[in-house]
């Protein structure tokens, strides 16, 4: 049972007939993979969830960005996605701020917590919703976007586990940048990790709970 | 003594069907988001791939796909006499055939206003850099985790005397009297490069190409099995 997953390169035949799914396209009424990555079947569905990806921006995301620039009217904020994104003044908070003021909490090289609320030519994020937030101390790590629900484990269960484990604050973006701040900072990045290069092997939890342990009798001495 | 026992190889001890060692690297830069590393016997191809990334100059996005960019480049102690560094007319060249390759490989449509980089290093130069550097290219596009049609394989053919060989290498590319290199995307049996040296009648030109198809097929069997090696190593 240790290898469940089955590993795919590009245009590897996935069904013969015409199946719905992501990273898959349809030729000659044939379902062929898009991606180099893992095969993902449910019910009907056939998907492949690539190793590596860039992260797409979708509209109800909460993303971790990095303000870069302010340009009237908006924030230009880098949320390592191809394309940009924009903090407009009026998003940045549910009460009226003024420019001045503004300017000095989102300087360049900030942290924020924020939601994508529209892309259309532009993607546009708000600051408006009750969780956004300025991420202020801490430190950062990444992970690619396509495995943010292995950190987060099924209803929750990974992310919680590192954090009563470590008794660290953990913060998750969508788009694969992940916050924390707490007093084992290199062990949480060494967990990222093992967790960015072992998605694709089952019973990951249990691994990653095995060594957090043992890291943390390292780390005290035992 | 090779004439007596009457099977003629060539100046490497091949057969005359037979495609040269292939070798291939993975992940070979930690900077690039894919990067690959493919040798078909003494020729050496590394591509980096980077990207989807930001247009700059703006003026060259395009709102309803991705551009790609490929610049192939031959380094100075590749041959064996020094190549002058920087532009040549060669070079621009093949960029622009590779580039015309991936263009119908990759899906463009799924990263609109983006822009992907293809940057191919020859390292060492014994015929068949462009295929080498098809092959590198395919197989760092993979990693980087760009959606494609296929993986492209890419072999030449050529013809020496009378005889009609695969996988082109050394003194057969300039003393031989055809060179003729394809890139070949098997899900949907298409050619996607052909180009050709020399004077062949039809039916031998129809022949070369089920040769280098042939010799396509093994290289793209070689490139999955490496992707796939490369995952289950790194775990």
């Amino acid at each position: 049972m240790e290898e469940r997953y089955v590993i795919v390169t590009p245009g590897t035949l996935l069904a013969t007939s015409e199946k719905q799914g992501d990273g898959t396209y349809i030729y000659n009424g044939k379902t062929y993979s898009k991606y180099f990555g893992i095969l993902k079947k449910s019910g009907n569905k056939i998907s492949v969830i690539p190793f590596q990806q860039s992260y797409k921006p979708r509209k109800g995301d909460k993303v971790i960005g990095i303000i870069k620039e302010f340009v009237y009217p908006f924030f230009i904020v880098d949320l390592l996605s191809p394309i940009p994104a924009y903090l407009y003044l009026t998003n940045i908070s549910q009460y009226p701020m003024k420019q001045d003021k503004a300017i000095k909490i989102f300087s360049p090289g900030t942290l924020i917590f924020a939601e994508i609320i529209e892309i259309s030519d532009r993607v546009k994020l708000s600051m408006k919703s009750k969780d956004s937030k300025v991420l202020r101390g801490g430190r950062v790590t990444y992970i690619t976007p396509a495995k943010v629900p292995r950190v987060i484990g099924r209803g929750g269960s990974m992310i919680k586990m590192i954090a009563e484990k470590t008794k660290c604050n953990l913060l998750i973006g969508q788009n694969g940048v992940i916050w924390f701040s707490c007093r084992y900072p290199e062990l949480i990045i060494k967990i990222i990790k093992k967790i960015d290069e072992e998605s694709h092997i089952s019973g990951l939890t249990d691994r990653i709970s095995k060594m957090i342990d043992e890291e943390l009798k390292n780390e005290r001495g035992e | 003594m090779r004439e007596a026992s009457k099977v003629w190889t060539r100046a490497d001890g091949r057969k005359a069907e037979e495609i040269r060692e292939l070798r291939a690297e993975l992940g070979i830069s930690k900077n690039a988001s894919g990067s690959a590393k493919f040798c078909m016997g003494n020729t050496v191809a590394i591509a980096y791939v980077y990207g989807p990334m930001e247009v700059i100059p703006k003026f060259l996005e395009q709102s309803e796909k991705a551009i790609l960019e490929v610049n192939y480049n031959m380094l100075p102690f590749s041959t064996e006499d020094r190549k002058k560094p920087g532009f040549s007319r060669r070079g621009a060249e093949i960029s622009a055939v590779i580039k015309r390759v991936f263009e119908n490989v990759i899906f463009l449509e799924d990263m609109p206003k983006t822009k992907i980089l293809i940057n191919i290093d020859i390292l060492n130069a014994d015929a068949s850099t462009r295929c080498a550097s098809i092959n590198a290219a395919s197989l760092a596009l993979a990693s980087a985790g760009i959606p494609m049609k296929d993986l492209v394989a890419s072999c030449a053919s050529g013809k020496v005397g009378n005889h009609l060989i695969l996988d082109v290498a050394g003194k057969e590319d300039t003393e031989g009297d055809v060179d003729l290199p394809i890139a070949y995307l098997p899900v949907t049996d298409e050619i996607l490069l052909l180009q050709m040296d020399g004077i062949v009648s039809i039916s031998e030109f129809n022949k070369l190409i089920e040769l280098a198809k042939k010799g396509c097929q093994q290289i793209y069997e070689f490139q999955k099995k490496t992707l796939i090696e490369f995952k289950k190593g790194s775990s």
